[in-house]
């Protein structure tokens, strides 16, 4: 064989492992090789079974030089196809049964001695190995046209071809595909008006009144750049009551404000599929209801004088006549008779103290002093779990009644009940689980 | 097993209606197992059944050492029978625990020795199982003192035989065994690092005078590339045989029926490599462009007025109204006159 030019040789350097300790034998074997080329080309075109032999002969002759060779020219040149992206290659011609299950006789099997699990069946090793390295030889030489680039360190990082229908295969997923992101209400806007993102900002900002970083979000203490609303004084300017408590009108804004974010958050993932249809505006109501609530009850201890108005003096107030702190303390009281482990039941009655009511006691019912009612009413309860309801249905759709089928319920079967667990070893593990054998006679 | 779609819904809505916010940490693991445009190297979770043997351990064992880091080995026996709806169910609860979405169970008793289920799930649901018998293992163990592959290398795979493409079975096993042992999906590749070739072979065999039924070798072998002494860029390889090899026989087998398989190989429906449009190379190497401007809906969005304009058009206003105002001055002034002519004072005398 001509001397090839020394470029070539050097890219096929780099293709090839590179240890310096084989370098030496590789001189060797690749002289070896190219003398036994020459006379295995001739019979190489033959049929299988001739192939098979003069591998053997091939295998045995470097088997006495070398311990890690193997012969160069030996595979058949059966065709493969391919499927580069998983590295994988198909060989589809059809396998002589006769020659796999003969017994092998050359001592080129010195590497398969021992065998964790043993079958009587006779396999010949080297028949596999001669289809591995022809179906080997193929695929590196397919993927060795794959273009490549050099990379720091001087690696060659080939690009394999991607997936195509003309691999005979495609493999599953893990996960089904996550859903198209949806565009929010407000990024659809800025879309169709051209406004850019918002640059970042850094995390913490420095704060000029304390002289420390500071987060950009939390209560008026810890927030950077407060404002004068961090205050202890806060000013009443010319459009506010000056009635109402500044902070607590602070602070109705701010919740304002977070209900307003989180109802336009609820509104984007229900429209992007995430949620429930109709579970933003259901939140929405829950919050304005909760808003209704906090104002009634405010309003409703403000006239019982329980909560001073802010800016009024307390002597000045008409509606108690000084008695501001009276009905406080009776809720107090009232809150304390009960704060007991028994519920205040058995504990002494002070002198003048109200009586104890614990609220929220009794369930109101309605009195069906009907029998033909009270009879009716059980007759649909007995429909209902006999025949099943629109109601029941729509939960069990929702899946209301899937518990314990889940690994998130804490009531889960997974199989492995209590029953299984037991000690190995000691009497203390033996229960009703032991399998009851024959005793030996000792 | 994964939370149902109303259960996901409603936490994702209590999440955000400001319900107690996960850890930074935790959160970013949770991003990690939500699902992904493109996902990475499926783990395998390697587990005993009711009984499993010392052999079927070192199995185990050395499928560990193959498919490390992306696999979890679990060392107690578990009560489960996989092909019971029971089971399966633990199965689902085990991988999805584990983040698992390959798994291996190992057993062994006097009607199914040396038994191997090798198994896949998708969306945390049992997809493909297969019941495997073991007729012949070889360990790494019992190749001592020859060169094995590298921790987290990718196998070059080869299958031979036509049997892998007439018997279906053997069709949605050689799927299933691509997706084993294939690894990290790539897109590109230090081919100089390949060190070693799986070849599953499969052949009929007759097992002591019983029908004959499809057997399949699976061989290992640590691949060494030389420079192919008969010139050419790919280089020769040079195998020797390195563990784990194993002889099996299929014995019971469920695959996803076609729709689930659908489902399951549907992929994301991405955006095809776009061709450059609009940009053209003349010959003097300079790239030019083409814009393509929509008609511009004047009338519908109006931006904002930039402050010169704002300021021109107070400027005119007020040009307006003073003009209007000395007008009006100059007709109050003519009637004055008017007035004074005709009844001799003024008006301003009588209030």
């Amino acid at each position: 064989m001509a001397r090839k030019p020394k470029a070539q040789e050097k890219e096929e350097e780099e293709a090839s492992t590179s240890s310096s300790e084989h370098e030496a034998m590789d001189h060797d074997s690749d002289d070896e090789e190219q003398n036994d080329d020459g006379s295995e080309d001739e019979s190489d075109d033959g049929s299988e079974d001739d192939d098979g032999s003069e591998d053997d002969e091939e295998v045995d002759d470097e088997e006495e030089e070398q311990s890690t060779e193997m012969p160069a020219a030996a595979g058949n040149t059966e065709s493969s196809n391919f499927a580069l992206a998983d590295l994988t290659s198909f060989n589809t011609h059809q396998i002589n049964p006769s020659q796999l299950y003969s017994s092998s006789s050359t001592s080129s099997n010195t590497h398969y001695t021992s065998a964790t699990i043993s079958t009587p069946i006779a396999i010949n090793e080297d028949y596999l190995l001669n289809k591995a390295i022809g179906g080997t030889k193929q695929l590196l030489k397919e993927l060795w046209k794959c273009p490549a680039d050099r990379v720091d360190g001087g690696f060659m990082v080939a690009k394999l071809p991607g997936r195509s229908k003309a691999d005979g295969y495609v493999l599953p997923r893990m996960l089904p595909p996550p859903p198209q992101k949806q565009l929010t209400k407000w990024e659809k806007f800025a879309l169709e008006r051209g406004i850019s993102p918002k640059s970042k900002k850094s995390r913490k900002q420095f704060d000029e009144a304390t002289g420390e970083w500071k987060h950009l979000t939390g209560s008026l203490q810890n927030k950077a750049n407060a404002g004068p609303e961090s205050w202890p004084i806060l000013e009443v300017k010319k459009n506010d009551d000056p009635n109402q408590n500044p902070w607590e009108k602070l602070r109705e804004e701010k919740k304002a404000r977070t209900n307003k974010n989180t109802t336009n958050r609820m509104k984007n993932a229900e429209s992007a599929g995430l949620l429930e249809k109709g579970s933003a505006n259901r939140m929405t109501k829950q919050l304005k209801k909760m808003e209704k609530q906090r104002t009634l009850s405010r309003e409703h201890e403000r006239q019982q004088g329980i909560i001073a108005p802010a800016g009024v003096p307390v002597d000045m107030m008409k509606s108690t006549d000084g008695k501001r702190g009276k009905p406080s303390i009776q809720l107090a009281l009232k809150a304390t008779q009960v704060s007991t482990a028994s519920l205040g039941k058995f504990d002494k009655m002070r002198e003048g103290e109200p009586e104890r009511k614990l609220e929220n006691q009794s369930k109101k019912r309605k009195l069906l002093l009907e029998k033909s009612a009270e009879q009716e009413k059980s007759r649909d309860i007995l429909t209902k779990v006999m025949n099943g309801s629109k109601e029941k249905d729509r939960d069990v759709k929702k899946g209301k009644y899937a518990k314990g089928e889940t690994a998130y319920d804490y009531d889960y079967d997974d199989g492995l009940g209590a029953g299984s667990f037991r000690k190995k070893k000691g009497r203390a593990g033996v229960g009703k689980m032991r399998k009851i054998t024959k005793k030996r006679i000792k | 097993m994964a939370p149902t779609p109303h259960q996901a819904k409603t936490a994702k809505a209590k999440l955000i209606s400001g319900g107690k916010q996960p850890k930074a940490r935790i959160a970013r693991y949770l991003k990690t197992q939500e699902p992904q445009l493109v996902e990475g190297a499926k783990a395998a979770l390697l587990l005993k059944g009711i009984k499993c043997s010392d052999s079927m351990a070192t199995v185990l064992k050395d499928l560990r050492s193959v498919l490390s880091p992306h696999a979890k080995l679990l060392t107690k026996s578990n009560q489960i029978v996989a092909f019971d709806d029971a089971g399966t169910q633990s199965l689902e609860f085990l991988t999805t625990k584990n983040d698992a979405a390959l798994f291996a169970m190992a057993s062994h008793n006097k009607k199914r020795p040396n038994n191997l289920i090798l198994g896949r799930t998708f969306d945390r649901r049992v997809l493909d199982m297969v019941e495997l018998g073991i007729l012949q293992y070889r360990s790494i163990n019992d190749f001592p003192g020859l060169p094995k592959k590298r921790l987290g290398s990718k196998p070059l795979l080869h299958f031979v035989g036509d049997l892998w493409s007439s018997d279906h079975n053997l069709k949605s096993l050689q799927n299933l065994l691509i997706d084993f042992y294939r690894g990290d999906p790539v897109d590109s590749l230090v081919l100089s690092g390949l060190d070693h070739v799986m070849v599953f072979t499969a052949a009929e065999h007759s097992i002591g005078g019983a029908t004959a039924e499809p057997i399949v070798h699976q061989r290992t072998y640590f691949m060494k590339l030389k420079k192919d002494p008969q010139g050419g860029k790919a280089p020769a390889p040079y195998l020797t045989p390195s563990g784990p090899d194993m002889d099996f026989k299929l014995r019971r087998t469920q695959f996803a029926s076609p729709d689930l398989w659908k489902l399951a190989t549907k992929q994301p429906t991405t955006n095809k490599t776009k061709k450059k449009k609009n940009q053209t190379t003349n010959l003097f190497g300079e790239t030019l462009g083409r814009l393509h401007l929509e008609k511009q809906n004047i009338d519908a969005k109006s931006g904002k007025k930039s402050k010169a304009l704002r300021l021109a058009e107070r400027a005119e206003k007020e040009e307006d109204r003073a003009a209007t105002e000395s007008e009006l001055q100059q007709e109050m002034g003519e009637m004055e006159q008017e007035f004074q002519q005709t009844y001799g004072f003024s008006r301003n005398d009588i209030a």
